[in-house]
């Protein structure tokens, strides 16, 4: 009965009915190229992290999909449908979307909160109420440390630049823009050389020698 | 004159005439490499020499560059003569300008500028990693790739840019290399250790938990390694195993996220990391699952060698850029998205 319309890296997602509403059923299927205690330990914990910090993030102010139901045992999480475009299909065309991003991660970052992926695709604007909702808590963890705030910020500048990159710049620009607007106890200068210090640590003289 | 002669000729007039060709020289790390390709991506030859620290010691920068300079010009010699070509043949000088170990770069570099100001041939710096994308564009004939690029130095996922190749996910600490390469020299192995904790893995049994940092696209290998520093006193093969099953699972996560999030059709795998069989055999799962194919290069050019050099070498000197002489520069830190590279859109 369940419709799948999206293969993630990590899940499936089917759609549809919990009683009388649309649903989606996220399920961790096994990844056969993985050791089997690697791949339980895994699908298990993120399934857990998932269910535990969305309630966490709507407190924060973050629009997430209700949570109907939580199988651990077969790693299943059920909950509302957003019907919407993700922000991916949109920001090439609407930059500035990307500031919302920012809102709504600088939120986040505030309540002690990392999404630890927070990629375009995680965004859906829904059609129903025109509010943007986030998904995907499965990388998400607890912290208030500058370092992990940081690497949040890393991976969004990252995406930007691979998966928007005709419109990087501007988009990047626009983000910080919107997380400024609501910035945590750390500031976003301080963000900001932390990021360059993590970037530097990449990309930059990884030393051969040990 | 002989059939086999005149074949010869002509053959040699058919490359003399319509094909520019040039000379690749690669010096980044433990190897000298040399090659000759010509426009059409022809590797004429190839030929290297690897530089081999003593067990349980890493690479001694110094002692490999005094390798690279004994054997340079015995290898230079070599690859132009497996070409049937001379030095006069050459369109262009390309030389490893970054990013690398700086003794071992300099006489890469030094090497070039000499060959390109003795013989008036333009010189080209080649940027290490992107050696290693276009060799392996070229050789599987992938246009437009997610590639994952495992070299000593590098640990990233890659798209094409603007003119350019962009990070998608990178490691933020440890390469998988120089994880490798460190709990090898722990347990007593040289470096390279690559292909004999592959052998001591398939001889592992029982899987030991190990940290599994992914963080968006990134990767985290620091924690393993302290981890597994920590667990010695249990049989090596278990955790040259563990190692490998938990390090290559979180590449091919990510890898899986990168088809999964752009849709893209190829997984190029290159550096010598994918010389790895049990690294293959997930990735092979995992384009598997995204629809995608996966395009492993033959394993002799995996690793670092002379035409990862001397081909975008080619496609710099169709597009018409060189260096002058005197502005051949080494870069030990060259960041890979800071490269141009104008063939790509
Ligand atoms: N509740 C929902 N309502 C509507 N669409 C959703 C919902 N949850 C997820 N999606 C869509 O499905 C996509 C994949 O979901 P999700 O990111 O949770 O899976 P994943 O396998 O963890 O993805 P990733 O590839 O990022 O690891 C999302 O990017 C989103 O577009």
């Amino acid at each position: 009965m369940e419709k799948l319309i999206k293969r993630g890296a990590e899940a499936d997602i089917l759609l549809g009915w919990w009683g009388p509403l649309r649903a989606v059923y996220k399920v961790r299927r096994a990844k056969p190229y993985m050791v089997t205690e690697l791949d339980l330990k895994l699908r298990k914990a993120r399934t857990i992290r998932e269910a535990s910090v969305m309630p966490h993030a709507r407190k924060a102010g973050a629009n997430t999909p209700y949570i109907f139901y939580v199988g651990i045992r077969t790693f299943t999480i059920v909950m509302q449908y957003i019907e919407g475009l993700t922000m991916k299909e949109m920001l090439d065309d609407k930059p500035v979307l990307a500031a919302e991003l920012g809102r709504t991660l600088s939120k986040l970052h505030s309540a002690g909160i990392i999404h630890g992926d927070p990629n375009t695709a995680n965004f859906i604007l829904s059609d129903a109420n025109r509010l943007w909702y986030t998904v995907d808590y499965g990388l998400s963890f607890f912290s208030s440390e500058l370092e992990d705030i940081a690497v949040d910020i890393h991976i969004v500048k990252e995406m930007l630049a691979a998966q928007h990159k005709r419109v990087f710049q501007e988009a990047f620009n626009h983000f910080l823009t919107g997380y400024s607007e609501t910035a945590g106890h750390h500031g976003l200068t301080q963000i900001l050389k932390k990021l360059n210090e993590i970037e530097r640590r990449g990309r930059y003289g990884r030393q051969l020698v040990d | 004159m002989e059939k086999g002669n005149l074949h010869r000729w002509v053959e040699q007039l058919d490359t003399g005439m319509k094909y520019k060709r040039g000379l690749g020289i690669e010096s980044t790390a433990h190897t000298f490499g040399v090659s000759v390709v010509d426009e059409r991506g022809t590797i004429l030859s190839n030929v290297k020499e690897v530089y081999k620290p003593p067990p349980g010691k890493g690479i001694h920068p110094r002692e490999a560059s005094r390798h690279h300079a004994e054997k340079a010009p015995k290898l230079i010699g070599d690859a132009l003569k497996a070409a049937s070509l001379t030095i006069d043949d050459m369109d262009f000088i390309a030389y490893s300008a970054g990013p690398g170990l700086g003794p071992c770069l300099r006489v890469g570099a030094t090497l070039a500028r000499a060959l390109s100001v003795y013989y008036h041939k333009p010189i080209i710096p080649v940027h290490h990693g992107v050696g290693h994308i276009e060799l392996g564009c070229l050789l599987t004939g992938s246009s437009d790739p997610v590639v994952l690029l495992l070299s000593g130095g590098h640990t990233m996922i890659l798209v094409s840019g603007i003119r350019s190749w962009v990070v998608f996910g990178e490691t933020l600490d440890l390469t998988l290399g120089q994880l490798i390469d460190q709990f090898g020299r722990a347990i007593g192995y040289s470096s390279p250790a690559g292909p004999s904790i592959e052998k001591l893995a398939r001889d592992g049994k029982k899987y030991v938990t190990l940290p599994y940092v992914v963080k968006g696209n990134d990767l985290s290998f620091s924690g393993m390694l302290t981890s597994i520093k920590k667990e010695l006193s249990r049989p090596y093969a278990d955790l040259a195993f563990s190692l490998q099953e938990t390090a290559f699972a979180m590449v091919a996560e990510v890898s899986e996220r990168a088809l999964a999030l752009t849709g893209k059709r190829e997984l190029l795998v290159v550096g010598g990391v994918a010389a790895n069989a049990r690294l293959s055999e997930m990735l092979n799962h995992v384009a598997d699952r995204q629809g995608a194919a996966i395009k492993p290069i033959p394993i002799a050019f995996a690793g670092d060698c002379g035409a990862q050099i001397a081909w975008p070498g080619v496609l710099y000197n169709k597009a018409g850029i060189s260096a002058r002489a005197e502005d051949a520069f080494v870069n030990q830190s060259w960041r890979i998205d800071r490269v141009s590279v104008p063939w790509r859109s």
